[in-house]
């Protein structure tokens, strides 16, 4: 068996919070203690709600952040620690799009440069050569040339996600981290980009470490999935199990929760509706993130973080059910 | 039977642009009765906020105009209505809750001063009465620990408890009609179903009307009685919502419905309209949908469509609808 291209291990990501100007500061522990892995051409889809330290672990990966615990592995080199040129010279392997393309695009260019700016600053090409590339990255993306000397705001939502994702594979990279990447997109136009995903995924073998918080999305494109709670992964496998066969209970209750668009089968199907709120990220509770909402909640679950342990058919949960 | 509390009818919305008044909705008709709910469909730009924003007219006038049309609260017509009449209605009669609930309520103020205020305003009661009352609404929506939280900030809330503290505001004054916009598109899907369940249970107690403004076809299914598709300012389709999911009868209508991740198969690609909804300047001729739409026709691209009434409340716009036969959600 092949390496995988990425491996996280006990990856944990603190903040510094400071709540005044004489206050003492704080730690937020947005991730703690996360590990997964993606495999090359693989898909696996990170979900959690706010607060779950999903898209932390997304700019942990991109090396936006710097983690205080645990390793990063890509293609062989551990890159939890490079700074400077050794990190400049990794990031064509690794590339990202974000969740807003309105914020996400240089207004100021055109899209030809764009395009082609991550060719010039790596110096892959310049010149006609550039815009050779750049003309079919735009056609590989279904766009075309004539797009080129056109700014950011002359194209729709979409548009300029496709844009995004342009720029992204440029390089390309052999993962591309995606951030929330369709979610503010209508859903025709949604499914436009997820196709497109796919398309790529096909043809270059990319693989996508994709962020999001809408589980039908998910479903339709991961092959596999980790639920995030409170910084946590809490289950793990591949996406049909996780699905069918939810292992932990705040699985169970996420899944539960989206609403199905069939009235029928929405209204007469048995929904666990959890009590309270995700508690803060400040002060976390003991033990198992999950236990102050948890239906099946136990004492034990309130001293130690249970470990992860295999599931039948696939992947790992961290819950005491059925172990004590 | 009554007359529907809300009767929209023929309403058409202009706003003024670098291209001249433009009509983003136009010919809009809908009716909401007594403990019933209406979702209001669509994509963004399809006119499902303007609509809603023009019920209470609070469309920023300029640059937008009612340029047509009726709207009937209880037979009494509200075009026309001054602004001092417009404001006894609001937040007493008729209740509005938004997306964003950190916009709508005021940082400055505590939840139950905001809420209290509502109350003095429209009742003309004491203060000490209205806190009673703003206490009981916050109960009704399920705030933990209601007297401790009386006195907190919105910033104190989470997302999902402000937007229960925004809706306990609407609620305030007994409204027979709550306008929801999107009121829980924000929110984690958790929280979605806590929020979706407290409107069901609120409207049993209740039987107010609710108006409830979505692109989530997940949400409607779970919470509304009868959908209005809307796209490119028109409507295009109006079933109850079992018949709506079950047999459509608008190409675009099935179109979201296909679209719908849940229901497209692992592996396969998934179903999307190709294309992009059009600028409301540059409409197309004929069927707004017509370039986009799978099943067109020359004829579709000619002439206007009128929305076909289908009998038992169901109407669409489309000119063939009768030769099509559209999938519905399995």
């Amino acid at each position: 068996m092949t390496a995988p291209l990425l491996t996280v291990t006990d990856l944990e990501v603190t903040f510094k919070i400071r709540r005044g100007l004489l206050r003492p500061t704080r730690k937020l522990r947005a991730v703690n203690g996360v590990s997964f892995h993606i495999e090359p051409g693989e898909t696996l889809a990170v979900v959690g709600e706010s607060g779950s330290g999903k898209s932390t672990v997304a700019r942990a990966v991109m090396r936006l952040l710097e983690p205080s615990r645990g390793s990063i592995h890509l293609d062989g080199d551990d890159i939890s620690a490079m700074k400077g040129e050794a990190l400049r010279r990794i990031r064509p392997k690794l590339q990202m799009v974000f969740q807003d393309p309105y914020s996400s695009l240089d207004p100021s260019m055109i899209i030809a440069d764009v395009v082609g700016e991550p060719l010039t600053v790596h110096g892959v090409a310049t010149g006609a050569e550039r815009d050779r590339r750049v003309q079919d990255l735009l056609e590989q993306v279904g766009l075309g040339r004539y797009h080129m000397n056109r700014y950011p705001h002359e194209f729709s939502g979409g548009q300029r996600q496709r844009i995004a994702i342009a720029r992204a594979i440029a390089l390309e990279p052999k993962l591309l981290v995606l951030d929330e990447a369709v979610s503010a997109l209508d859903v025709s136009t949604q499914n436009q980009i997820l196709n497109l995903l796919e398309d790529l995924r096909r043809e270059l073998g990319i693989a996508y470490l994709f962020i999001s918080h809408d589980l039908g999305v998910v479903e339709h494109i991961a092959d596999r999935v980790a639920v995030t709670y409170l910084g946590r992964i809490v289950e793990e496998g591949p996406t049909e199990r996780v699905f069918a066969k939810p292992a932990h209970p705040y699985t169970e209750a996420l899944l539960s929760a989206v609403p199905v668009p069939n009235p029928r089968i929405q209204r007469s199907r048995q929904r666990i509706v959890l009590p309270g709120d995700v508690p803060s990220p400040l002060a976390p509770p003991s033990g198992c993130p999950f236990h102050t909402r948890c239906p099946h909640v136990m004492d034990v679950c309130r001293g130690e973080m249970p470990s992860h342990e295999s599931v039948a058919d696939g992947g790992s949960v961290a819950c005491y059910l059925g172990r004590v | 039977m009554s007359a529907p509390l809300l009767e929209v009818e023929d309403l058409a919305v202009e706003f003024l642009t670098d291209h001249g008044w433009v009509r983003v909705v136009d010919g809009v008709s809908f009716s909401v009765g007594a403990g019933e709910t209406l979702g209001l469909v669509g994509e963004s730009g399809s006119g499902k906020t303007v609509t809603s924003l023009s019920v209470m007219q609070l469309i920023p006038r300029p640059p937008g105009r009612i340029a047509g049309g009726s709207i009937r609260f209880e037979g009494r017509e509200l075009l026309g209505l001054s602004d001092q009449e417009l404001e006894a209605l609001r937040g007493e009669a008729i209740a509005m809750v938004f997306q964003e609930s950190m916009t709508s309520l005021n940082p400055a103020f505590t939840i139950g001063d905001q809420i209290g205020e509502v109350v003095r305003r429209h009742r003309g009661v004491s203060r000490r009465e209205a806190r009673v009352r703003a206490l009981e609404v916050l109960e009704l929506v399920q705030i933990p620990d209601p007297e401790a939280r009386i006195d907190a900030y919105p910033h104190e809330f989470s997302g999902g408890m402000r937007q229960r503290a925004a809706i306990a505001m609407a609620l305030a004054c007994d409204p027979k009609l709550l306008i929801a916009d999107e009121p829980t598109t924000a929110l984690d899907v958790t929280v979605q179903a806590q929020v979706l369940d407290l409107l069901r249970s609120l409207q049993q107690r209740l039987g107010m009307g609710i108006l409830f403004v979505t692109h989530n076809l997940g949400v409607v299914a779970d919470l509304c009685d009868r959908v209005t598709v809307m796209y490119a300012g028109r409507m295009v389709e109006t079933a109850n919502v079992f018949d709506l999911f079950e047999s459509p009868q608008h190409p675009y209508t099935e179109g979201l419905l296909q679209a719908m991740p849940q229901l497209g198969e692992r592996g396969k690609r998934l179903a999307a309209i190709p294309g992009t909804p059009p600028m409301p300047w540059q409409m197309p001729d004929g069927c707004r949908f017509h370039p986009r739409c799978p099943y067109a026709e020359a004829a579709c691209a000619e002439q206007d469509v009128k929305l076909d009434d289908l009998g038992e409340g169901r109407s669409t716009r489309c000119r063939r609808h009768a030769e099509l036969k559209l999938e519905g959600a399995e």
